[in-house]
């Protein structure tokens, strides 16, 4: 989709003609000056609502001047910047806060000095509707519980009642906590020294405190196993939509992809806030299972680190722990354009076993390659890499193309979030935590040697969970969307001053539909014209000294020996068993989605005129579109055990379907092969594959209410390629054991909705 | 209404050059399947009264049989052969003639 940097001066022309007209129609849309049917009027838009082949608007009509080549679209301008000419940041460490608890309110009670209130089981939106019955006049009426933005709504986004409260609160009381912002960027950030400097618009990500300014690289949080968290997210975006530049909605929900979390803290459950608001996600770390095996919590396997060399046991099943996970956005209908524009971020979890320290020797620790001079969670050898992909426009500022229902490719480079990055590394063993976290790009890494062969490394946990023994491998399966792989690398034969290079050889399709090729070392490191983001993306630079980064200013030498190791067995399998039911969801292309109402509205609202291509079927049944009162699948049980198969219901195409909540066990593919990284190894993401499937084992357990389902190819995601489920699977006594209602936000407050139920996706009888 | 005028000129510039270079979309059209997942007529009722209907509603199946996955995965595969052949991409139920045939077996029930 990318124009050659050797095309001719009259095709750059023609294409940033194509993308400036795009972008007025996009701009003259979000102001209300056009609608969508205009487009249709005049001929822009087809009836399937996708932007007609024309030239001068779509990229991919031919261009007038060259035959049977598509408009393309030019490339970012890299100023003076090169590859490999910065070092990689690390993600932004965030600091916890101490939570204690009130004895009398229970609430968990914030340092003074922060000036925050407590955070409760129940939301703030209690306290401020009280006052609204009580004091007539709204918004008029002196609440103190106000949006303090915008003097309408609530302060938390959370809605009332007790389908909202903290499920299990004061079992999984949050000890520690988190107080950060969504807001525009910090003045200068840049992906590179080279670049223009951000607008403050253009990136919208986290910074630490209250109505802060984002900051640049992303954050990670180290969670651990035994001590929950309570997350509290401002809303800082700008009160006014438009000031965008050019997309990017001012709405959020923050989703912790795939902690074990109750539906009010999962960010995915229609629940996104405002601005001025603030939103309290209280991220338990639960390990599952723990109402239905090692309920006494006597398995020392199943634990988290106490920070002084010793356990805290935790109940659940150890073979369910989880390590790597991220949190982004997840406003249903922009969440493409919100996680693009920077808010994510990523978590790490510790646990015995995986305790990020590779010194501790007490029969549980697997001493995998971290550091030693922290208790647990050491980063110093354990590192996290968000790979993505981004476009800019000529003035460098990001730009995302809202247009595309396909797929959206960048043509930037970005290792958490800077260009082409290097990274000086020890001879010795590393861990890195790969994040895909583009937004329809596939990736396929290997490692390349200084002498340009693919080296070999071990492959230890597939979207933050550990396979039973570690795989060696010289090139990683297909990475889609929101997959994370954990591999250890050991640089320890490779002399200081090397340089070893991680590769990316898989090219894509140009409509961003799927993966194409996977290319041969030597062609994906001579770089492919059309697509800059095929070729090497990170180098590594093996250097005599590393400063630390878990202790700043201790220095490790390369004459220090490598203590770290990689057992031969990580963990142990879950058995595949008889299930009490199986489904069938087929992801696919109808042309005609059904998320509207017959008023013409979405639940949640979307933009005016969307398409909606996407659709999922469920036991061969009708497909539908997202709607997120309409209950596609419903799980009546916990600890049930089902056996479900995702198929690709469309050729052309391949899909990144995420299963919130619950990680599956990988079966097998039909008749295809399956490669070892998958077979029997849990996950959460499962690319689909052209016209293939996926079976896989799941249950749910000790948490419950409205999930969702969905494609993480956000693009087709945004365009409705996602389902809502709902566990009855809340512990006794909850609300969580029945259908719960709809959430409906709005800036003046949260109401609620009785959702229809897909007889199909319900096996209640 | 700056952004009106300035859209609608470069649109129509943008348009006017488009006759030689567009690309033509292409719709497909929808036909019959030889196959059906299942069959079911709606049925109305109120609080007080019902009226009878001449088919029976039948329950969605809330579990998948093999044979069910068997036929979607020969179906996708049927939609990537077409999508390849004619490079356009398809839409539900445009993958005719599709039979389903459960002698090919892509999904079997010890796959669970």
């Amino acid at each position: 989709m990318y124009l050659p940097t050797k095309a001719s001066r009259a095709r750059q022309r023609e294409a940033e003609n194509a993308r400036q007209n795009r972008a007025e129609i996009v701009k003259a849309l979000s102001h209300g000056q056009i609608t969508r049917r205009d487009l249709y009027r005049w001929g822009i838009y087809t009836m399937a609502g996708t932007l007609a082949l024309k030239n001068g608007l779509s990229p991919f009509a031919r261009s007038a001047y060259a035959d049977d080549i598509p408009t393309g679209t030019p490339r970012s301008p890299l100023g003076t910047a090169t590859k490999f000419s910065q070092a990689m940041p690390r993600l932004a460490l965030q600091t916890p806060y101490t939570l204690t608890k009130d004895p009398v309110t229970g609430n968990a009670v914030w340092p003074a000095s922060l000036g925050e209130r407590d955070s409760k089981r129940l939301s703030w939106h209690n306290e401020f509707t009280d006052w609204n019955n009580t004091h007539p006049g709204y918004p008029n009426n002196g609440n103190p519980f106000l949006n303090p933005l915008n003097n309408r709504g609530p302060i938390e986004g959370r809605p009332p009642g007790e389908v909202f409260a903290h499920q299990r609160w004061d079992e999984f009381f949050p000890k520690v906590g988190y107080i950060m912002t969504l807001g525009q960027v910090a003045t200068g950030s840049k992906f590179h020294q080279g670049m223009t400097a951000q607008n403050p618009n253009s990136i919208w990500t986290y910074g630490r405190g209250r109505f802060v300014r984002g900051t640049l690289p992303p954050f990670l949080i180290k969670g651990r196993y035994g001590e929950p968290i309570l997350t509290r997210i401002y809303n800082g975006t700008p009160l006014n939509r438009e000031e965008n530049e050019g997309f990017g909605r001012n709405e959020t929900q923050l989703h912790h992809h795939n902690a074990h979390n109750g539906a009010e803290s999962d960010g995915a459950a229609n629940v996104h806030h405002f601005p001025g608001t603030f939103y309290d996600y209280r991220w338990s770390t639960t390990l599952a299972r723990r109402d239905k095996i090692n309920t006494a919590a006597t398995d020392n396997r199943a634990s988290g680190p106490n920070g002084n060399g010793g356990l805290n046991k935790v109940a659940g099943d150890f073979r369910e722990l989880q390590g790597t996970l991220w949190a982004h956005d997840h406003r249903f209908f922009f969440t493409a354009e919100n996680v693009y524009k920077g808010n994510l971020g990523m978590v790490n979890y510790y646990s015995g076993p995986d305790r990020g320290n590779e010194e501790l020797v007490d029969g549980v620790n697997l001493r995998l390659p971290s550091g030693k001079l922290l208790d647990y969670g050491n980063t110093d050898f354990d590192v996290n890499l968000v790979v993505s992909d981004a476009a800019t426009r000529p003035d460098g500022q990001l730009f995302f193309d809202t247009f595309v229902t396909d797929g959206f490719l960048g043509d930037l480079p970005l290792v958490n979030f800077a260009y082409a990055p290097y990274m000086n590394v020890l001879p010795r063993k590393y861990r890195f935590r790969i994040l895909n976290a583009c937004m329809s790009r596939f990736f396929q890494f290997c490692i390349s040697s200084p002498n340009n062969s693919k080296i070999n490394f071990k492959f230890i946990a597939n979207d933050g969970n550990l396979v039973v023994n570690p795989i060696t491998l010289n090139t990683l399966d297909h990475q889609g969307i929101a997959e994370r792989y954990d591999i250890v690398v050991d640089f320890s034969t490779f002399p200081i001053n090397s340089t070893l290079k991680l590769v990316n050889l898989l090219t894509m399709r140009e409509d961003g539909r799927g993966p194409k090729d996977t290319l041969s070392l030597g062609q994906a490191l001579a770089g492919d014209p059309d697509d800059p983001v095929v070729g090497p993306v990170l180098e590594f630079r093996v250097v005599g000294s590393v400063e630390s980064v878990d202790v700043p200013g201790y220095i490790h030498y390369s004459t220090t020996p490598d203590i770290s190791q990689v057992p031969a067995q990580l963990t142990e399998q879950i058995p595949i068993v008889q299930p009490v039911r199986t489904r069938l969801v087929e992801f696919g292309r109808s042309g005609s989605g059904d998320s509207r109402l017959p008023n013409g509205q979405c639940i949640p609202d979307c933009p005016e005129g969307m398409p909606f291509p996407w659709t999922i079927k469920v036991n061969g049944q009708d497909a539908h579109s997202m709607n997120a009162n309409r209950i596609s699948l419903l799980v009546p049980q916990p600890g049930q055990i089902e056996h479900w198969t995702y198929v690709n219901g469309g050729g052309g195409w391949d899909h990144p379907i995420h299963l919130h909540f619950e990680e599956g066990i990988t079966m097998n593919r039909g008749n295809m092969s399956i490669p070892n990284t998958e077979l029997n190894v849990r996950k959460d993401v499962w690319r689909l594959r052209e016209s293939g499937s996926v079976t896989f084992q799941v249950q749910f357990g000790e948490y419950g209410g409205s999930y969702v389902n969905h494609c993480h190819n956000t693009v087709h995601e945004d365009f409705a390629m996602l389902m809502r489920i709902q566990l009855l699977t809340g512990v006794t006594g909850s609300p969580q054991t029945a259908v719960t209602p709809t959430p409906l936000p709005s800036k003046d407050g949260v109401t609620f909705m009785t959702p229809e139920i897909l007889p199909e996706g319900d096996p209640r009888t | 209404m700056k952004h009106i005028a300035t859209l609608g000129l470069s649109l129509a510039v943008a348009i006017g050059l488009a006759t030689a270079a567009a690309a033509q979309t292409t719709s497909s059209s929808a036909g019959n399947l030889t196959t059906a997942t299942t069959t079911s007529t709606s049925t109305t009722s109120t609080s007080s009264t019902s009226t009878s209907s001449t088919t029976v509603k039948r329950k969605p199946p809330t579990s998948a049989t093999a044979d069910m996955v068997n036929e979607a995965i020969q179906r996708s595969q049927a939609r990537a052969a077409k999508e390849a052949q004619s490079g356009t991409p398809q839409q539900w139920g445009s993958e005719e003639p599709f039979t389903y045939n459960p002698a090919v077996k892509n999904f079997t029930a010890s796959q669970q």
